[in-house]
């Protein structure tokens, strides 16, 4: 070997040495970003459930107390404050399990309606189904307000499930549509033919296909019904309350006590943190509408 | 399939009304809850209808819209709710499009912050504006404490005009930068690699990949991103209830407050009806462009 090539393979490794560098620091510098992110995106939450916990005095202390003895009185507080607290957790829990029961079975059996037959302007109705996913709950709201007082489902369970079936069929026809569509129509076809009713078939063969799909999409209408606030907050007052309604009670005081807003925030938020690591895969799906699978 | 329909003939004529039997209960449902509450309100935007006392009511034409048209305040909440959907859109895709080029092929880290980055997406929009609001507080909240470590003299966020819409604003992207993030994750992991390859061996410089490549690639993503966005934010309430109820003033009164406003709060139910129907008209235009252009795409998929 010549010195000459010698030194040319000498620098080649430099620079490949240099670019390895600079890739190292690249990887570093956006897995530094990465966490970064990761901890904007998960310290209101932490900061919330752990101020919970915290003593009437410790939530107020600047700078922050970041370790104590936790307490669970700010929770005993929040039922203090909040006499109908308890009341609001069963209308939450009924609310949602009924809700999200009707609309699944409604939105299920359109979207099979609409994914196997061919009906008369069927793409219309699915058109017109989707674009109430749109729609403002604002705009709801204030019909919804006037329509309920006349039918007197102001302040009930039953005007609730109602309101929350509206906003959720849309998305659940639509992402049980493409659920259906997937089941090739073949399996189906054999089966009729070979006899067997059109519910027999539905039963023993298609659910059984479309189960995950069924599953993802009610967890997703499970949390947009607990979170649901607009129509809860005004068409509700006491009777029919529902968790997240009953939040800004706890901000309407002048100085607020933040531990019991806190606790009340995570006594809402806590469910829906355990649904969270079931649907992670489906989220996204489920927000765009099947446009991206994530 | 001619043969089927030559066998069984009746079975043919009893599924057509069967199909029709499984799609009515949701036409029902729906065509009660929306269409019918919709006229409603379209009704009711033409008549003067005070809930102090409900017993006036009558139609003044299109009286409720022209009062709105010169009403200052009005066109102060469409300004406000401009700048909020902009800003926010904007903002979140630009860091969700950082992060996400960031991560794109360190695959096995994906999974860990896709389960971090759905949080925000799902915890209750009314919590998350409680414990923003606490965080934002100018005596407790721990905010103003970290930027006083760094010698940053901060404001009170939620009740100083100048920085209030601000800080409903960074609550949305705070919400909503993960749901960039993940579309676009998903948009990038979903490229094919077939014509990055031919690009490469034609020997393309990296700009001319960006732009004849990867971007046309990426547009149906980036549209459907875009657009959910822009509509959802423009629908938020929750969050700007709970953190500034649309003050101080008005400032950070979008027009969805502001209907709210009028109904709850001045139980002027002809005018808020009237907003509503002017919300309702926008949020339309936007999602029919949405919908036209979902029906025209293919499903984007990423692994």
């Amino acid at each position: 070997m010549s010195y000459t090539m010698y030194k040319r393979t000498l620098n080649a490794n430099r620079e490949k040495v240099h670019i390895i560098a600079g890739k190292r620091l690249m990887n570093m510098v956006s897995m530094i970003a990465l966490l970064v992110a990761a901890i904007i995106a998960l310290f209101p939450i932490y900061w919330v459930i752990v101020s919970a916990f915290k003593t009437e005095k410790e939530v107020f202390i600047m700078p922050p107390v970041w370790i104590f003895v936790p307490t669970m009185q700010a929770f005993k507080k929040v039922f203090e404050m909040s006499s109908n607290f308890g009341r609001c957790m069963t209308n939450s829990i009924i609310v949602t399990v009924i809700s999200v029961i009707l609309t699944t079975i409604i939105g299920s059996m359109a979207a099979y309606g609409l994914a196997r037959f061919r009906l008369k302007g069927s793409k219309d109705i699915s058109f017109y189904m989707l674009s109430t996913r749109f729609a403002p709950a604002i705009g709801f709201v204030i019909p919804f307000y006037l329509i309920y007082m006349r039918f007197g489902l102001i302040d009930t369970r039953l005007g609730l499930i109602l309101a929350n079936i509206t906003i959720n069929l849309s998305f659940t026809v639509w992402m049980m549509k493409g659920v259906f569509e997937e089941i090739p129509v073949a399996l189906e076809e054999a089966a009729l033919i070979d006899g067997m009713p059109r519910f027999g078939v539905i039963r023993t063969i298609t659910l059984p296909l479309a189960r995950p799909g069924i599953v993802a999409t009610a967890i997703f209408s499970t949390i947009m019904c607990w979170n649901e606030f607009v129509f809860a907050f005004t068409l509700t007052q006491f009777n029919a309350r529902t968790l997240p309604a009953e939040m800004p009670r706890f901000l309407s005081a002048n100085n607020i006590q933040w531990d019991v807003l806190s606790a009340a925030g995570t006594l809402v938020i806590v469910p829906m943190l355990i649904f969270a690591f079931f649907v992670q895969r489906y989220l996204i799906r489920g927000l765009t509408l099947g446009a991206v699978k994530g | 399939m001619k043969i089927t329909k030559h066998l069984f003939p009746k079975w043919h004529l009893k599924d057509k009304y069967l199909g029709v039997l499984y799609v009515l209960p949701a036409m029902f449902v729906l065509l009660g809850m929306t269409l019918y509450p919709f006229l409603y309100c379209i009704n009711l935007s033409l008549q003067k209808w005070d809930l102090f006392q409900p017993n006036k009511r009558y139609y003044i034409g299109f009286t409720n819209y022209i009062s709105l048209f010169i009403d200052p305040n009005f066109w102060n909440a469409l300004k406000t709710t401009i700048i909020f959907t902009v800003v926010s859109v904007i903002v979140s895709f630009i860091i969700g499009l950082v992060l996400a080029s960031l991560l794109a092929g360190k695959g096995r880290f994906v999974g860990a912050f896709r389960t971090i980055f759905v949080l925000p997406m799902i915890i209750t929009p009314i919590v998350i504006g409680t414990g923003f609001k606490y965080l934002y507080d100018p005596t407790s909240g721990i905010l103003n404490y970290v930027l006083s470590l760094i010698r940053i003299t901060a404001p009170a966020w939620t009740t100083n005009p100048k920085t209030a819409l601000l800080s409903v604003i960074m609550v949305d992207i705070w919400q909503w930068t993960p749901f960039m993030f993940l579309i676009l994750i998903a948009g990038i992991q979903g490229l094919p690699k077939a014509p990055f390859e031919a690009a490469a061996c034609d020997g393309a410089s990296c700009w001319q990949i960006l732009k004849n490549v990867t971007f046309p690639l990426m547009k149906p993503v980036v549209l459907i991103a875009l657009l959910f966005r822009a509509i959802d934010s423009f629908r938020t309430f929750d969050t700007i209830y709970a953190i500034t109820s649309g003050g101080p003033g008005m400032l950070t009164t979008t027009l969805n407050l502001f209907a709210y406003i009028k109904a709850f709060k001045m139980y002027r139910m002809g005018e808020a009806a009237a907003v509503a129907i002017i919300i309702w008209t926008i949020v339309f235009i936007f999602s029919q462009l949405l919908l036209k252009y979902l029906s025209t795409q293919k499903v984007v998929q990423g692994k």
